[in-house]
C-alpha cells in the first residue's frame, strides 16, 4: 500500500505565511552555504592548517547558535526587535533594536561587496562591479518582497544542490588526497590562526543571529531548536570538511582565502567532468549567496517594520536597497587597507552586539522565567 | 543611459510614496524619505571619493 506523502505546509497567522521549523533549519543551512564567498582573505594565509581555523571558528560558531537558539526558546513567538524590548526595557530595547537595524544593513551590504569581489576575482574581470551588485541587489530585493516563505523553499534547492555537488567532488579527488599535509601543526602561527578565526566568525557564523528576526513566523517556535542546531552542525561540519578535503588534495597551496573548488582545479587535471561539475557547484554557490544577501536584506526590513511599526511593509524595498549599495560602494575606498576598520568594526560592533547583548538577554530570560515561575507557585 | 534609470526610479518613488501621502501614513513617508536620503548622500560620498570612480564606470573596458 503506497504510504502518503507528506507536504510541507504553510500555515497563516495575522496574513503572514509561516513557515516549519525545519524549513528553518534548512533555511540556516543555506545561509551558511551562501557565506562560503566571504571568508575574507587574511594578510597572511596559514599554510597547511588553515582548516585548523576553520574548525576552531566552527566551535565557536555552534556556541554562538546555542546561545541565540536559547534566545528564542526564552522569548517564544517573539520578533527579535520585541525580545529586546521585553528584557531592556522600551527605550533602552528601541535604542538598541534601532543599532540592530544599522549593523544588519551594513553587514548585508558589506558581505554584499565582498560577493561581488569574490565574482569578479573567479573570471569577470571585465565586468563593472557595479552591475554585478544592481544585479544581486534586485534579486535580494526580490525575494525580500516574496517572503521568507519563498526564501525557505529556495534553500531547499540550494543546500541540497551544494552537497551533492560537494560530494561528487570529493569521489573524484580522492586519489589525490595526502594525509601527510594535515600534519604540520608546530607551524601554526597564533597570531594568524586567531586573526582567521575571529574573521570567519564574525563575518560569516555571527550573523546567523538574523534567525530570530523573523522567528515569530515559525509554526512551532518552541521546536525551533532542534532542526536548526542539526542542520548547523551538519553545516558547519561540511565547511570544515570542504578545507580538510582541500589540504588533504592541495597541501600548501590551500589557503584560506580561495573558494574550495578554484584550488582543487588548480592541481587537478583530471577529465572534464571535474570542471564541469565545478562549475555547476560554483553556480549554485553564487546562487547560494544571493540567497544570504536576500534573507539579510528580509531581515533589515523586518526589523525595521517592527522597530517603527510600519502599516506598510514592503514600502521600504526600493529605499532599502539603495542604502545597501551605498553601503557597500563605502567599503571600496578602504579597499587598500582595509584591516584596521574592519579590527575596529568586529571589537567595538560586532562583538558587543552578537556576543555581549545575546548573552545579556539569556540572563534576561532566564531571570524572567524564574520570576514567573516563583509567582505561579506562588499562586 | 542614466537619465533613463533616473526616470525610472522617479517614477516608481512616485507610485510609492503618493499612497501613502494620501493615506496620511506620515511615519512611513519619514522613514521613506530619511532612507533615500541617506543612500543618496552616501552615494555622493562615494561619487567624489576618488578610488570609487570606477565603479560608475559601465564600459567594459576596466
Amino acid at each position: 500500500m503506497r504510504k502518503e506523502v507528506e507536504l510541507e505546509t504553510t500555515t497563516k497567522q495575522d496574513g503572514q505565511p509561516q513557515i516549519s521549523s525545519r524549513q528553518l533549519g534548512l533555511l540556516a543551512a543555506a545561509f551558511l552555504l551562501g557565506g562560503q564567498q566571504i571568508f575574507l582573505p587574511v594578510e597572511q594565509g596559514i599554510p597547511h592548517n588553515q582548516w585548523f581555523a576553520t574548525f576552531g571558528a566552527a566551535v565557536i560558531g555552534f556556541l554562538l547558535l546555542g546561545l541565540y537558539l536559547t534566545i528564542a526558546k526564552l522569548f517564544p513567538g517573539k520578533d527579535f526587535s520585541k525580545v529586546l524590548t521585553t528584557g531592556f526595557g522600551r527605550i533602552v530595547g528601541k535604542i538598541l533594536s534601532f543599532l540592530y537595524i544599522i549593523q544588519f544593513l551594513f553587514a548585508t551590504g558589506f558581505s554584499l561587496l565582498l560577493m561581488v569581489n569574490f565574482w569578479v576575482a573567479l573570471d569577470m574581470w571585465y565586468t563593472p562591479q557595479m552591475v554585478i551588485m544592481f544585479l544581486v541587489i534586485v534579486a535580494a530585493a526580490f525575494g525580500a518582497y516574496l517572503g521568507l516563505e519563498v526564501l525557505a523553499r529556495a534553500a531547499v534547492v540550494v543546500v541540497s544542490l551544494l552537497l551533492a555537488v560537494a560530494f561528487l567532488d570529493t569521489i573524484f579527488v580522492l586519489p589525490e588526497m595526502k594525509f601527510s599535509y594535515l600534519l604540520p601543526f608546530q607551524e601554526i602561527d597564533g597570531a594568524a590562526w586567531l586573526k582567521s578565526m575571529k574573521y570567519i566568525v564574525l563575518l560569516e557564523y555571527a550573523n546567523l543571529l538574523m534567525l530570530l528576526v523573523p522567528s515569530a513566523h515559525t509554526q512551532a517556535a518552541e521546536k525551533l531548536k532542534k532542526p536548526v542546531k542539526v542542520w548547523g552542525l551538519w553545516i558547519f561540519l561540511y565547511l570544515i570538511f570542504l578545507d580538510v578535503r582541500n589540504t588533504l588534495v592541495l597541501g600548501p597551496a590551500a589557503y584560506l582565502y580561495d573558494y574550495p573548488g578554484t584550488n582543487v582545479l588548480k592541481v587537478i587535471n583530471l577529465t572534464e567532468v571535474v570542471p564541469q561539475i565545478e562549475l555547476m557547484g560554483i553556480m549554485t554557490l553564487i546562487a547560494g549567496g544571493i540567497f544570504r544577501i536576500a534573507y539579510m536584506f528580509l531581515v533589515s526590513l523586518e526589523m525595521m517594520n517592527v522597530t517603527f511599526a510600519m502599516r506598510e511593509k514592503k514600502v521600504l524595498i526600493l529605499p532599502l536597497a539603495l542604502l545597501m549599495v551605498a553601503v557597500a560602494f563605502l567599503f571600496v575606498g578602504f579597499a587598500e587597507d582595509i584591516t584596521q576598520p574592519l579590527d575596529f568594526y568586529f571589537a567595538w560592533v560586532c562583538i558587543p552586539l552578537y556576543g555581549i547583548i545575546p548573552i545579556l538577554l539569556v540572563a534576561v530570560g532566564y531571570y524572567q522565567r524564574h520570576k514567573r515561575r516563583k509567582q505561579a507557585a506562588i499562586n | 543611459m542614466w537619465i533613463v534609470l533616473v526616470v525610472i526610479f522617479l517614477v516608481a518613488v512616485k507610485k510609492q510614496l503618493y499612497p501613502l501621502v494620501k493615506q496620511s501614513y506620515k511615519k512611513e513617508v519619514v522613514v521613506y524619505i530619511v532612507c533615500y536620503l541617506l543612500g543618496a548622500v552616501l552615494l555622493v560620498m562615494v561619487a567624489n571619493d576618488t578610488n570609487s570612480i570606477s565603479l560608475f564606470n559601465l564600459s567594459m573596458n576596466k
